[in-house]
């Protein structure tokens, strides 16, 4: 049975907190670690609870579950919430560790160990051609390599691992 | 020139255009051009012509009245409206020594051969954009998928201001 976590959400930062006991998550890069414990962000606290591995506590109240939550989180969700979740969701339950840098962003290690950085994209939301350069490179400044996550207003995700080449015959 | 095509109606300049120059056009009614002496028209597109003329090895005419290079340029901006960078990018993939035909059949402009039809497979469909051009991510994905069931990959050919940047993107399974 996987230990059940006690998370504390602010729902004026948007951010949660375990306050103790919280090793076998930071081992598995969930959070952040800060002087009061591993903080959380609202995409890895929602994963926790839909994976039934946290409670989360608001305002001193414990909430029953996903529905709750969001009704109470409401303006913590932003629109890039729920594709974000999704990506997130799919990268974890397929055994990824998975690190969360903003919202719509991860770095993870994929199964060969390779560090990789995951944008997500939502059809619908059009992006320039120059962002998806911009985010190719800032791939590249940090050693990693770019993969876009294509998130369909069905639910699915199609990944893309992208980079910059210069064709040669 | 034939208003927005040009037809090479020689058929042994038709051929060398095709087998010895790099794979230019399609021969009218000829879907898999085999033979080396093909007894047919050769239709070039406007990008076509206009490179090969660029290059002196074409000249057009419009009826009797021979063109000059501004003249089917200034054309062909008219008559193709993403003419600008379609053009950019078609001569670059050319200069670097790729065969370049239509894609519109695997849903991108063009597809990207290194040796030319029916001698290898097309290994990149490529779609031109404008870097300040935006793009639903869901476009990525229908072409991405079109091309990966035909073993090939998708390029994106970035045009700038001062240069053209390609984006490879390779199916990811994570």
């Amino acid at each position: 049975m996987p230990k059940i976590h006690r998370i504390m959400f602010d729902t004026d930062t948007c951010k949660g907190l375990i306050k103790d006991n919280y090793y076998d998550l930071s081992n598995k890069w969930f959070g952040r670690e800060t002087k009061e414990g591993l903080e959380l962000s609202i995409i890895e606290t929602a994963y926790l609870l839909i994976s039934e591995r946290a409670k989360i506590v608001i305002c001193d109240e414990e909430i029953s579950g996903l529905e709750e939550f969001m009704e109470k989180a409401y303006n913590c969700l932003q629109e890039f919430f729920w594709p974000s979740l999704l990506v997130y969701k799919d990268l974890r339950d397929r055994g990824r560790r998975t690190r969360v840098i903003q919202d719509g962003e991860f770095v993870i290690k994929d199964k060969h160990g390779a560090l990789r950085m995951i944008k997500v994209l939502e059809e619908g939301h059009r992006i320039t051609l120059e962002e998806i350069v911009s985010s190719i490179e800032k791939a590249v400044d940090n050693a990693l390599s770019l993969v876009i996550a294509v998130v369909s207003l069905q639910g699915d995700i199609t990944y893309y691992e992208v980079g910059r080449v210069d064709p040669k015959k | 020139m034939l208003y927005n095509r040009v037809i090479v109606p020689d058929y042994e300049c038709a051929n060398i255009l095709y087998w010895e120059l790099g794979y230019y056009g399609t021969f009218l009614g000829v879907a898999k051009p085999k033979d080396k002496c093909i007894r047919s028209p050769l239709e070039l597109s406007m990008l076509e012509a206009l490179y090969l003329a660029e290059n002196g090895v074409l000249e057009i005419y419009s009826g009797a009245r021979k063109l000059g290079i501004e003249e089917i340029k200034d054309f062909s901006i008219k008559a193709i409206p993403r003419f600008h960078k379609l053009y950019a990018v078609y001569k670059d993939l050319r200069r670097r020594g790729f065969i370049v035909r239509r894609g519109l059949k695997f849903g991108c402009d063009y597809l990207v051969y290194r040796f030319g039809p029916g001698i290898d497979h097309a290994p990149y469909g490529a779609h031109v954009y404008d870097s300040r051009e935006s793009i639903d991510p869901i476009e990525i994905v229908r072409m991405g998928r079109l091309l990966h069931s035909v073993r090939k990959k998708l390029i994106l050919a970035v045009t700038g201001e001062e240069n053209i940047r390609y984006l490879l993107f390779t199916w990811w399974k994570p």
